[in-house]
């Protein structure tokens, strides 16, 4: 057992220092050198001045040049880019976001995302008007259905007077044809306002508060038996 | 047990009625609110707001349903809990909200009906348990391995079924399903007062159609009525409050951060270069397969407790458990097929393995007259952990720190088997009723 452990800790206290040593290699060449320095000649006592040879952009790198008044020694430092400047955050519906240095375009407006809100209320004499809104999702834009929608319907009214076909065609169809990038609808038989809800909880709750008493009254009965 | 014809009818009724209890509470407690946040127009997180607080009443409710089962028997608490489900049916039908209809809604109103159905369906679990425990015996496994097959219909069946008939026919109105849902449940509580009872001697049976007593209860008529004390002073108690609440903590964990897990492994959809989750959604097919085979293993487990044992089936599963964890863990990015089924495979154990153990574990150290007041306290207690597994996992896996969390759900798993193995050393309360104690004879 105490072999064992002398060969472990022989083993750990050889590996440690290379893994050490690794890392600390590793680390090395990360470093960047931006500028070779010349080797300054002893005799002379350099007096250099600065000169911004090239200005750093957004995304390109800027040049010191350094002089030396005396010997006319002379090198150049590079500089980081200053990077963009964005304009805002994220972009929305219908901006972009620019840098506020160079203008270039970061983001682009990522656009609309209307959804048709679809709704139409059917008069007394059968007619439709809709009332249906564009609502994009993204910003909370709000868009009137278009008048081409209403003249739509106008066409649809035509149609059902003609064929006499169910009337609840005309708020999935209308959405549909209106806008390209709304929802297709799979029944357009199917009409959600077409039951009167209300009328059915009611009915269905009046139904399960009176079971519910029956059926508890019926153990009251049994127990008197 | 189908030769006793009286019994046999009943146990046919029970059977019938506990696979629709399964399916109702798998449903109705988490299941539907997927047709919700497919088709209402209010966020996923609103949605879940009043189901979150449900989660934490639900713990007291445990205790509260088990007590009530105890003084005034199981239909007559779960009938009144049934038809408030009904109810709060009609309340989500009333409340509308449909993106269809432009999200016009009663928010306040969905979120008591929710409240109210997170709360009351719980009872029809604990109700199905219950009956299990005081009418099977020798088929208590496998019974409650049938009856909790309900549970991973739902999952594979129901919102599958559901969503894809609310979209063909009605357009994203769910308000048909819910409907028809409450109509269901009416059904169901009456045929709950008129085809099930109680308990076998409501009726002159005995558990399992026997023609006398069990062996293992001469002597004691009476249903026990332990005090929360009494339980929590107890070894057995502890050994059960341990080992399956780490089974469950650990369903909650992997089932509530799945979706996060699969996300995180998806450095497409990370980049937002997809738009949609495509490994996870990928992923969402090996886990059809996983409940689908989930089907099967709850009655696997069921038969290898009467046979075996509880303590080995239970051992068996809590094995079964780590599959599906340690495949999330070392899921790589962009997930892995072979794995994904693997991980299909461990929660179809899991979810189906774990329903139907818990009951035979507790009527294993308990027995059929003390079941209820033991249960309602022990699970009250596993409930506590299990109500912050969807947290802990969610926070650690957007710290970037999925792989631990996994490592420490493994942790719980290895504690949970160490106190089921500890469970060996309590004699089975029911031994000699059992069908593996008769084989040994």
């Amino acid at each position: 057992m105490k072999k064992i452990l002398a060969i472990v800790l022989m083993t750990m206290l050889l590996v440690t220092p290379a893994l050490a040593s690794g890392e600390a290699t590793a680390e090395a060449p990360a470093a960047e050198v931006a500028a070779a320095a010349p080797v300054a000649e002893p005799e002379c006592n350099h007096a250099f001045t600065v000169e911004q040879t090239a200005e750093a952009t957004c995304t390109e790198k800027g040049l010191l040049t350094y002089a030396c008044s005396k010997c006319g020694l002379s090198y150049t430092v590079e500089t980081l880019p200053i990077g963009h400047a964005p304009s805002a955050a994220a972009a929305t519906c219908d901006t972009d976001v620019v840098c506020l240095n160079c203008g270039e375009v970061l983001e682009a407006a990522i656009g609309h995302a209307h959804v048709y809100q679809n709704d139409y209320v059917q008069a007394e004499d059968g007619t439709f008007t809709s009332f249906g809104t564009w609502v994009c999702d993204n910003c909370g834009d709000v868009t009137e259905a278009t008048e081409g929608n209403a003249v739509y319907y106008a066409g649809l009214q035509a149609e059902e007077a003609a064929s006499g076909e169910p009337s609840a065609e005309a708020s999935a169809e209308a959405s549909a044809e209106a806008e390209p990038a709304a929802a297709e609808v799979a029944n357009p038989n199917y009409d959600p306002n077409a039951y009167n809800w209300a009328s059915i909880c009611l009915t269905l709750t009046i139904v399960i508060v009176v079971v519910l008493a029956v059926l508890m009254l019926s153990f009251g009965k049994k127990k008197k038996d | 047990m189908l030769k006793n014809k009286k019994f046999a009818y009943y146990a046919i009724a029970f059977n019938i009625l506990g696979i629709i209890f399964m399916f109702m509470y798998s449903g109705l407690q988490n299941d539907h609110y997927n047709i919700i946040t497919t088709y209402s127009a209010w966020t996923a997180s609103q949605i879940q707001i009043a189901r979150t607080v449900a989660e934490f009443v639900c713990i007291v409710l445990t205790f509260v349903y088990g007590t009530l089962f105890m003084k005034f028997g199981v239909r007559k608490t779960l009938i009144p809990c049934i038809m408030l489900c009904a109810l709060a049916c009609v309340g989500i039908t009333a409340a509308n909200g449909l993106a269809v209809n432009g999200g016009v809604g009663e928010f306040w109103l969905f979120n008591i009906s929710s409240f109210v159905m997170r709360c009351c369906c719980m009872c029809f679990q604990m109700a199905g348990f219950q009956l299990a425990a005081s009418w099977f015996i020798k088929y208590r496994g496998r019974v409650l391995g049938i009856i909790t097959l309900g549970s991973p219909l739902f999952s594979v069946v129901g919102v599958g079924g559901m969503t894809n008939l609310i979209a063909s026919n009605w357009n994203g109105d769910y308000r048909f399903f819910y409907i028809g849902v409450a109509v269901v449940l009416v059904a169901m509580a009456i045929c709950t007062r008129f085809f099930l009872k109680d308990t076998p001697e409501e009726v002159g049976l005995y558990p399992d159609g026997a023609d006398t007593a069990p062996l293992s209860e001469a002597g004691d008529e009476e249903e026990v009525h332990l005090t929360v004390k009494q339980v929590l002073s107890e070894k057995r108690a502890w050994l059960l409050i341990i080992s399956f609440g780490a089974f469950q903590f650990i369903i909650n964990c992997c089932m509530s951060s799945m979706a996060a897990r699969f996300m995180s492994l998806d450095p497409a959809f990370l980049s937002g270069a997809s738009p949609a989750p495509t490994v996870w959604l990928a992923a969402t097919k090996w886990l059809s397969v996983g409940a689908i085979l989930g089907i099967f293993m709850s009655y696997v487990f069921g038969w290898i407790d009467d046979k075996f044992g509880t303590v080995k089936a239970s051992m068996l599963l809590g094995i079964t458990e780590i599959i599906p964890v340690a495949m999330l863990m070392f899921m790589p990015e962009g997930g892995n097929v072979a794995m994904e089924i693997a991980w299909g495979f461990g929660v179809a154990c899991m979810t189906g393995g774990v329903p139907t153990m818990h009951p035979c574990s507790v009527s294993y150290a308990y027995g059929r007259k003390e079941y209820q007041s033991a249960n309602r306290i022990i699970m009250a207690i596993q409930l506590i952990p299990s109500a912050l597994a969807a947290y802990m996992m969610a926070a650690m896996i957007e710290a970037g720190k999925g792989v631990m969390a996994y490592g420490i759900c493994l942790v719980i798993i290895v504690i949970g088997l160490i106190a089921t193995w500890m469970m060996r050393t309590i004699p089975d309360a029911m031994a000699a009723d059992r069908d593996f104690a008769k084989k040994a004879e």
